[in-house]
């Protein structure tokens, strides 16, 4: 029973919501209004067809009563002449039948003489009609009696009396006639007097319709003003408005699909507002950091090497013999050794600013398209000094020539930094280097973006590396054999900052394990951006 | 061993071991120097008699008044004059090296310093004496 009384409630729901529908749409709402004009004009058509038509009745009704005075002078006229013997009776007798089918035609029984149409008179003038017939039954009486019945025995009865009574019996009739006209003119004029009041009052129904229909489309359309009016706000960038919704009809729905825009609009440039007031944070602090970054380094560099200054400087004023020239041996040695250590600390601050400049990624390439075998002159000119100390023979294999594009300098430290690296693992002596330079694809990349590089690779005839040092080779502070270090200085950083280089030229660089003549280092610089 | 050029150097740096050594050595060769420990000193002279010298050795780094600061404002009184600057400095950040270049100043000592640095530097100006 439940369900079955849901049943009916959803249906009926149903047709309401249908029915509210169809109701609220603006289409409905405009035919609405446009029958009701419709309506209102047919039947003031009607209203006035029916009063012109009225009018006309009357008029007509008016006219056949007028007409009774002209016949009633007839009859008069045809029977003095006949008393005066210059016509004979039938014309008196004509006229008295003209003036009762009038009368008849006046009260509506009889046939109208013309197209005019005609209703029996209505109640109100029949007592004035009775009183027409009254005084024309009287005179006709009269007449057929004194006129008539004589005439047909062939005695005509003249006398001044005769005259006399029949002049006033036609008065009398003819003044009653004129009462029935009398009474009809005078309901002419209310009529017209109604019309006109009639006219009026339709007239201002007609404006009042009109007006409210005025009203009602403006009601219609006033949520287009609001929505014009908030639409311009919106543009002007104010997106604290919202159209007020109304009814239920499809200027409702817009309405509240532009609330829900300018919500949503307003939404979402609250977000992105959050968005980028986090991104301008997010910035100062990376500018602030960046610049912290900056002056720490300076700060450091500035800290670490000024002390140094002094030192050096008066090392080498003892060395160069403008302090020293009075020194012995063994403080000569002293100063040497001081010098030496000097040297050492240099390199390991330098190399420490490097290894950091890298690791926070502070270092400035000054990248140019940067000729290959200019490189290569400049650091073994470089090298020259150690490479002939040694007695290394440095084996050139240049397969690949042109430029390639990095920041020479930085290139000429890595080569430099791997040639000194073989210089202190091959043997004395007996020492064999090459470099050796090839063209190289890099393989990982697609075919589309596959880049053009130069492969350096310097390889020697040293010990080479074994496997299990080959993953610490690249730590920082690492060295294959600390007792090393004592003997050959190095500050461990050097294979570190090459391959940092190397990679922040967009290369890389790796120990080759499939050499097996000694040690080799390879690394691969792009040709091109 | 003493240049046939006599200079007159201005050495401004905060360290005075710093200044200390650079004026020994260039006294040594026979330079006269002078020496100042800081920025806003160091603005004053050049601004009063820094026509007197024939180069000026500025530390980038000190407190205060940094050397920037003392090219700055030489600058902006139009008084600068980047032929007599040397700058000296510790940083290896390539921003402050390209500040320096872009002002004009060419003459850059890195630190630590070396005797060979300092002469090579030193002749150049002595050449333009």
């Amino acid at each position: 029973m439940r369900i079955y009384n849901n049943v009916i409630n959803t249906k009926g729901r149903k047709y309401i919501i249908m029915l509210r529908r169809f109701s609220s749409r603006i289409s409905v709402k405009i035919g609405i209004l446009v029958g009701i004009q419709i309506v209102f004009v047919i039947s003031s058509i009607a209203i006035f067809a029916y009063f012109q038509s009225q009018g006309a009745l009357l008029g007509n009704s008016i006219n056949i009563a007028g007409k009774n005075r002209f016949l009633t002078y007839n009859i008069l006229v045809q029977t003095l002449k006949y008393i005066s013997g210059f016509s004979n009776v039938s014309a008196v007798n004509i006229a008295m039948r003209n003036f009762e089918s009038n009368l008849m035609v006046l009260r509506g029984s009889g046939n109208a003489s013309s197209a005019m149409e005609l209703e029996p008179l209505t109640s109100q003038y029949f007592d004035i009609w009775r009183r027409i017939d009254f005084n024309w039954q009287k005179y006709k009486e009269y007449i057929v009696d004194n006129i008539i019945k004589p005439s047909q025995t062939g005695t005509k009865q003249i006398s001044a009396n005769l005259i006399t009574e029949l002049q006033s019996m036609a008065s009398s009739l003819i003044s009653s006639s004129e009462r029935l006209v009398t009474a009809l003119a005078k309901e002419v004029k209310t009529d017209s007097q109604n019309l006109t009041i009639m006219q009026i009052l339709l007239g201002s129904l007609n404006i009042a319709i009109l007006i409210s229909i005025l009203y009602l489309i403006l009601r219609m359309l006033r949520p287009i003003f609001s929505l014009t009016k908030a639409t311009a706000e919106v543009e002007k960038g104010n997106l604290n408005v919202s159209v007020n919704r109304k009814g239920n009809d499809e200027l409702a729905t817009l309405s509240e699909s532009f609330n829900s825009m300018v919500y949503s609009i307003k939404e979402h440039i609250e977000n992105q507002n959050v968005l980028t007031s986090k991104l301008e944070n997010a910035y100062e602090e990376l500018t602030a950091a960046d610049k912290a970054k900056d002056e720490f380094v300076s700060m450091i560099s500035h800290e670490l090497k000024t002390p140094l200054v002094p030192m050096k400087l008066y090392c080498q004023m003892f060395t160069r013999q403008s302090l020293g020239s009075n020194l012995n041996e063994k403080q000569k040695k002293a100063i040497r050794i001081i010098e030496r250590n000097l040297e050492r600390l240099e390199m390991l601050v330098t190399d420490i600013l490097d290894c950091y400049k890298l690791d926070i990624g502070k270092i400035t390439l000054f990248r140019e398209d940067a000729n290959i075998d200019t490189i290569i002159k400049n650091t073994i000119t470089d090298l020259k000094s150690i490479i002939q100390d040694q007695q290394i023979s440095l084996k050139l294999d240049i397969k690949s020539t042109g430029t390639i594009f990095c920041d020479p300098k930085r290139i000429e430290q890595v080569l430099s930094n791997l040639l000194k690296n073989s210089f202190d693992f091959v043997p004395k002596y007996s020492g064999k280097i090459a470099i050796r330079l090839r063209d190289y694809i890099d393989n990982e990349s697609n075919i589309t973006t596959q880049k053009k590089f130069v492969m350096f690779s310097i390889d020697d005839n040293g010990p080479g590396i074994i496997p299990d040092e080959m993953n610490n080779l690249f730590k920082k502070f690492y060295q294959v054999d600390t007792s090393f270090r004592r003997k050959h200085g190095g500050t461990g950083l050097g294979l570190s900052i090459c391959r940092g280089l190397v990679e922040a030229h967009g290369g890389k660089l790796w120990y080759d394990k499939n050499y097996d003549a000694g040690a080799s280092f390879k690394f691969i610089i792009p040709r091109t951006k | 061993m003493v240049n046939a050029i006599k200079m007159r150097v201005l050495i401004i740096d905060d360290n005075e071991d710093v200044t200390e050594a650079i004026s020994d050595y260039l006294e040594s060769i026979g330079d006269s120097c002078t020496c100042l420990k800081d920025g806003r000193e160091g603005l004053e002279v050049i601004k009063k008699e820094g026509h007197n010298y024939d180069a000026i050795i500025l530390d980038l780094a000190m407190p205060d008044i940094s050397g920037y600061d003392v090219l700055e404002s030489l600058k902006n009184e139009g008084l600068l004059r980047p032929n007599k600057i040397i700058i000296s400095t510790a940083s290896i950040v390539d921003k402050d090296v390209q500040r320096m270049l872009s002002i004009g100043v060419k003459a850059i000592l890195r630190k630590p310093l070396s005797l060979e640095h300092l002469d090579e530097t030193m002749s150049r100006f002595r050449h333009l004496k």
